[in-house]
């Protein structure tokens, strides 16, 4: 006789995990209550069977398909850039948060080799920790982070907003480049789905940039942009 | 089954192999796109419905796996975590191309699918191999959201796996899978019905799946 329930599971919640079932995907405790469901109904028997054939021909369906080499070899190829430019980037970022401890020890340094020194270390000591939150904030003015930036090459770094990727930031890029405020090539790095860094190639003017980073950060799926102001490069 | 999800052994070589890409060992990484290539081109030529483009997202995917190896924190299987990151750049892909206007509509799209499958040649064709075609016309005609969870289902994921890479509830899998069962029963019947005098006869496996409404 064909019950509308089993024991513990409902007809409908049978029907929905069934291709799982049939599949072999599902744990200990749902096959064991499948397999008490089917025992009582015949429904779910004729579904399950039908399910079976048609996930056999749907594999059949599938053509072999070899690996294309040359893709593979331009995969590797890709790699390599990678790899190659990987640690530049990352000798950039250590090079950046080191950089704060390195003034500090140099500084510390001097005031121990030459005692006279030591005099203004009450004062220096309050510059330190004036000055240091001053180090890890962004440059307060568009002037000082274009000093900071304007060494070769240039970066500017995109956070885009949810859903978008790349090919957005080429758009912007290319409609500044079309208008003629920016010239040169460039590339852009991924870092997440979200943030990209854009290197350019060409020093901008300074004018223009500042007026394109106002512009890009109010651009719609632009959540923010960053003019990238490590110290060294 | 050719297709379904790779055995324990294998799943445990996976994340070994994982581990050697994290410390950028090129003979694991090789292995890993070998192993995983033809489910993954499968799975994505389905949602981008192009060849070359499907390429292009493999590429992507198993460079995004190469830059995220030592990220990786086990909360899945290597096998989903990869399809995770296949169909994120599917999407992305599809997205991009769809504002170029390379396939304009579903309709289009399924077009290309049926018409590059040499089983729609009735003639050259075995009954199978119509069948076969069927199935492609059936599971093309759905949404991309029904049409995933099923050709994820068919390679052999379960259904929490499905979850993980899709980005959904696990309810949201089982919802999507009933109405795309539901869907293509509606589908095959009306093409049993309009071609009741084709190869494959009554007792073809979509006369039986179509039955059982």
């Amino acid at each position: 006789m064909d019950n509308l329930r089993s024991d513990d599971l409902m007809h409908r919640q049978a029907l929905e995990i069934l291709p799982w079932y049939v599949q072999r995907q599902l744990g200990p405790e749902e096959s064991r209550k499948m397999d008490a469901h089917l025992a009582t109904c015949s429904a779910c028997r004729r579904e399950a069977a039908g399910l079976a054939r048609m996930f056999n021909v749907h594999e059949q369906s599938i053509p072999d398909r070899a690996v294309d080499e040359k893709r593979l070899d331009a995969l590797f190829a890709r790699i390599d850039q990678y790899e190659a430019e990987r640690p530049k980037v990352q000798q950039r970022r250590a090079t950046d948060a080191a950089s704060v401890w390195t003034r500090l020890n140099e500084m510390f340094a001097g005031w121990l080799a030459r005692p006279a020194l030591l005099a203004g270390a009450a004062a220096a000591i309050l510059a330190v920790f004036v000055g240091v939150p001053m180090l890890d904030r962004p440059a307060s003015t568009t002037q000082e982070v274009l000093t900071n930036a304007m060494k070769d090459p240039f970066r500017v770094t995109f956070h885009l907003k949810t859903g978008q990727d790349a090919a957005q930031i080429e758009k912007i890029i290319d409609t500044a480049r079309a208008a003629g405020k920016i010239a040169g090539n460039y590339r852009i790095e991924s870092h997440s789905t979200s943030e990209y860094t854009v290197v350019f190639d060409q020093k901008p003017d300074v004018a223009a940039i500042s007026q394109l980073v106002s512009e890009w950060r109010n651009a719609p799926n632009v959540a923010d942009v960053a003019i990238d102001t490590g110290p060294t490069r | 089954m050719a297709l379904q999800q790779p055995m324990t052994t294998e799943v445990d070589d996976d994340l070994a192999l994982l581990g050697r890409i994290a410390r950028q060992d090129r003979v694991a990484f090789e292995k890993l796109y070998r192993r995983h290539y033809r489910r993954l081109f499968h799975f994505v030529t389905r949602v981008v419905r192009r060849d070359d483009l499907a390429e292009e997202v493999v590429g992507d995917a198993m460079f995004a796996v190469w830059r995220g190896a030592g990220t990786f924190e086990g909360g899945s299987s290597v096998s989903t975590w990869l399809f995770a990151i296949g169909y994120r750049q599917a999407l992305k892909t599809l997205d991009r191309n769809r504002k170029h206007s390379v396939v304009d509509s579903d309709e289009e799209a399924l077009t290309h699918v049926v018409d590059t499958d040499p089983a729609a040649d009735p003639e050259a064709a075995a009954a199978s191999d119509a069948d076969a075609a069927r199935l492609q016309r059936a599971v093309a005609s759905l949404g991309e959201h029904h049409r995933v969870v099923v050709e994820l289902t068919a390679i052999g994921h379960s259904y929490p796996e499905i979850a993980e890479i899709v980005g959904v509830p696990e309810n949201t899998v089982k919802t999507r899978m009933f109405h795309a069962r539901q869907l293509m029963k509606r589908f095959l019947t009306r093409s049993e019905q309009n071609k009741a005098t084709t190869l494959t006869g009554a007792d073809s496996p979509w006369t039986t799946y179509a039955q059982t409404i």
